[in-house]
């Protein structure tokens, strides 16, 4: 996954009415209209939440039927959770690494402490 | 032989806590933070070493730094603020994302980073704290789910949806 998809996974969900509408989609389809409803917002405004989000890959809408139902398309969430999971081996990789380093410039030191005596 | 120390991972809530014992004095570990010269020897994973790196290392300064992966073209920039340095115990600074510029990048979640560091039976105990700070987005993210999966995420989103309509 890509930095790009991650800002916009982010940029998408940074909007509380695009969260809600998400949330929203989690107990089936809806159409625009069903999702305007409960928002007190305009078909159009609704619609251009749900442009952001179907660009950020996290609602796909039906090309069949009249009314386009909109879904809920939850992998772009599973990209965060794993970016988190990378953002946890960056500090295990790293911290192995440190314990060699730490090794190696111990070990050096007390052998340029020994050359001294 | 020795055995490799564990590393210890608390999450809670926009918080990320990791804990470590390192074969190291206090002084010693404080120094391996504080200079490009130590970071660019273990700071990164393996496949993605330091390979820039820039620091004025003083509380307000900043660390500017470059990882580059295995493929041509993979680099990930960060660009990181001083806003607090305690000799030789703490470390606190804002870590984001950034471009060779050091432009931040102000999609992506920024992180503010603690590290403290206590002795410990003549090693060194380190407990660094992650808070994810894009305030909402990051705290709804955690919310939906990065501890317990999808099947969660839906169950929070649903409460958080709740939430909202409630206000």
């Amino acid at each position: 996954m890509s930095r790009d998809q991650l800002s916009t996974t982010f940029s998408a969900l940074a909007d509380p009415t695009r969260r809600a509408i998400l949330a929203r989609l989690t107990t089936g389809e809806k159409t625009v209209s069903d999702l305007a409803e409960p928002f007190d917002m305009t078909m159009p405004a609704v619609t251009k939440h749900l442009k952001v989000l179907e660009k950020a890959n996290l609602v796909e809408r039906s090309r069949q039927a009249q009314y386009r139902p909109c879904k809920l398309h939850p992998e772009p969430l599973k990209d965060i959770d794993e970016w988190m999971g990378q953002y946890r081996q960056f500090f295990e990789e790293s911290f192995d690494r440190l314990d060699s380093y730490l090794n190696k410039i111990q070990t050096k030191k007390e052998n340029d402490d020994g050359n001294k005596k | 032989m020795e055995t490799k120390n564990k590393m210890d991972v608390t999450e809670d809530g926009n918080k990320l806590i990791i804990e470590r014992i390192f074969d190291a004095p206090l002084e010693l570990m404080f120094e391996v933070w504080s200079s490009c010269e130590h970071l660019k020897h273990w700071w990164g994973p393996k496949e993605w070493p330091m390979k820039e790196c820039e620091m004025d290392f003083r509380e307000g300064g900043q660390w500017h730094f470059c990882l580059r992966g295995p493929n041509e073209g993979d680099e990930s920039w960060g660009l990181a603020t001083y806003k607090e340095i305690e000799k030789p115990r703490k470390i606190v600074y804002q870590d984001n994302f950034s471009d060779a510029e050091g432009n931040i990048n102000e999609e992506m979640p920024g992180m503010l980073v603690t590290v403290e560091l206590f002795e410990h039976e003549g090693k060194t105990r380190y407990v660094g704290t992650t808070l994810f700070d894009t305030p909402e987005t990051r705290e709804k993210v955690v919310e939906m789910g990065v501890v317990e999966g999808m099947g969660s995420s839906m169950d929070r989103l649903d409460e958080y949806l709740d939430q909202t309509t409630a206000q």
